[in-house]
This record gives C-alpha cells, structure tokens and sequence, in this order.
C-alpha cells in the first residue's frame, strides 16, 4: 500500500509523528510528498521536512519504552541497554507528561551528541505540544514538580527534556 | 567579568531573534542566550563552591549543569534540565550545518528563556 502524504506549508500539525509513522510502516521503502504550494518559499520554523526524511517509528516492540516516536531506534537501544534504569525512567515518565500537557502530546525519543567542547551524549525526550510558549512552561513547571525533579539528580546527566511548543 | 556583560548577550540575542530573515542571526540569538545563561550561572557556582570553571576545562558545561541539576536545592534542580536542554539548542545552532528544530521559534524563545533562567538564580 502507498503512503501519499499532503503537507501544507505552515501546517505544523500535518508534520507532527504519527503523520510520519505512516511512512515508516509503508513496504515502501520511502513515500511520496506532496506540496500544496510548489513554489513557495519555505521559512527555516516549516521544518517539517526534517521528518519526511528521516525514520521516525513509534516505538512498539520490547527494545524501547512505549509511548514514544523513536528516531534512530538501535541507537536509543543501545543507550538505553547500557543504562538499564533509563527504560522504567521513560515508561514512567508517559503518565506524568500526559498529566501536565494532555494526552494529545506527543513524545519523541533520539539520542544525542554534544559536539560542544564538552562532549557527552545523552536521550533527548521532546515533547511537542500544541500549547503556546507561556502555557508549555507552566505545563514544564508541572511536570518539573510533580516527576522530573525527583528524579533529575540520578538521571539528569542522561536524559534531557525539551518542549517544542506553537 | 561583570554580570552586565552577560545581561548584554540576552539582549543582543533579542535583537538578532527579530531578524527572522537571516538564518545566521537566529542561530547566533540561541547562541548569545545560552551564554548568556551560561556565564551568569558560572559566576553563582563561584560564589558557592569557591571553585572556578575555565574555559579550557574540557568539560565545563557538562560540569557546571551537572552541578545544578544535582543541587539539594529543587530550584537549582531546574535551572539546570533546562539549561540543558538550551544546551541542545546551542550545540545544533552552533555545530549542525541543518539546524534541528524549530529555529524561528527557539530563536523567539531563547532570550525569554535565559532571562528566566536568570532571575531564578539566587542573588549572592
């Protein structure tokens, strides 16, 4: 079956992951896209492109937590292998996201690499929210206190949250 | 160097967020924010530890968020998740030749974000 997705320029929602997984789980090995506006000029925030090309898959077998889009699934697996804690760490973590952003947040996994001269490599967790800049910090500040700052002295130097907000 | 200088970088990084037609501006604004954020939590780990963090340690961001987030001190907790996740930010506007993100949007929200970083620092 085919996958033809439509993308509208400046519709961050039509570029959100679950959009994306439909690629993923296409026996294509890549899918077609469409721009309604071929001609447009696109702004560095439509960043949509960013997930056509690459394989975001929802993480659905035993290697990774459920509840999360997971880019670069092996890699995470492996980080999450070498620190065994981090898997419970995220499981838990869905209900409490849920809780101070809503359900309808989605939660994205993928490792990452400082190339600063610091160094180190840490799993990102991005929670995109529909929520504008105020109200995804109060939900930040939510979660912060209800979960993440139990928790940020074990594990702060290997997981990292951010939100990506309208 | 005095903490002025590093409220100087969070308002340059305002400026440059409004030049939203130049790529390199935005990236530069996430930049000048962090460390802007980043300097003024230097100087409150001197204060504290009595320790300095120099430039040519190898690992001085990792050393100086790593403190905070592992702080007794709940407030100094969330300064430093968040920090870190500005590091994010910063390492892709600094290093990534595609920025990862949503660059406008992190460029608005960078200096909003060293700001309040900032004012949850404790004065010493």
């Amino acid at each position: 079956m085919t996958d033809l997705i439509e993308l509208t320029r400046g519709s961050r929602t039509n570029a959100r992951p679950q959009t994306v997984s439909g690629l993923s789980n296409s026996n294509l090995p890549t899918g077609i896209v469409t721009l309604s506006v071929p001609s447009s000029r696109f702004e560095p925030s439509d960043y949509f492109c960013v997930y056509v090309a690459t394989s975001w898959a929802p993480a659905n077998d035993d290697d990774t937590p459920h509840g999360y889009s997971v880019l670069g699934k092996a890699e995470v697996a492996e980080f999450l292998t070498t620190h065994p804690p981090m898997k419970a760490l995220l499981e838990e973590a869905v209900p409490a996201i849920d809780r101070a952003f809503g359900r309808a947040s989605i939660k994205r996994l993928e490792r990452f690499r400082f190339t600063d001269e610091s160094g180190g490599e840490c799993v990102l967790l991005t929670i995109a929210t529909e929520k504008n800049y105020e109200e995804a910090m109060h939900a930040l500040s939510s979660l912060e206190d209800a979960w993440w700052l139990d928790r940020v002295c074990e594990f702060g130097s290997l997981l990292c949250i951010q939100v990506e907000c309208e | 160097m005095s903490p002025t200088i590093w409220d100087g970088f969070i308002a340059l990084s305002e400026e440059l967020a409004k030049r939203t037609a130049s790529e390199a501006a935005l990236r530069s604004a996430i930049s000048r924010a962090y460390y802007g954020i980043f300097n003024h939590a230097r100087l409150y780990y001197t204060s504290v530890t009595g320790k300095e963090l120099r430039s040519n340690d190898g690992r001085i961001h990792e050393k100086l968020w790593d403190w905070y987030k592992e702080n007794s001190n709940r407030d100094l907790r969330r300064i430093g998740s968040r920090a870190t996740a500005f590091r994010i930010w910063r390492n892709s506007a600094d290093y990534d030749k595609k920025y990862k993100g949503n660059l406008r949007g992190n460029a608005e929200f960078a200096p909003k974000q060293a700001r309040e970083l900032r004012d949850w620092i404790p004065m010493k």
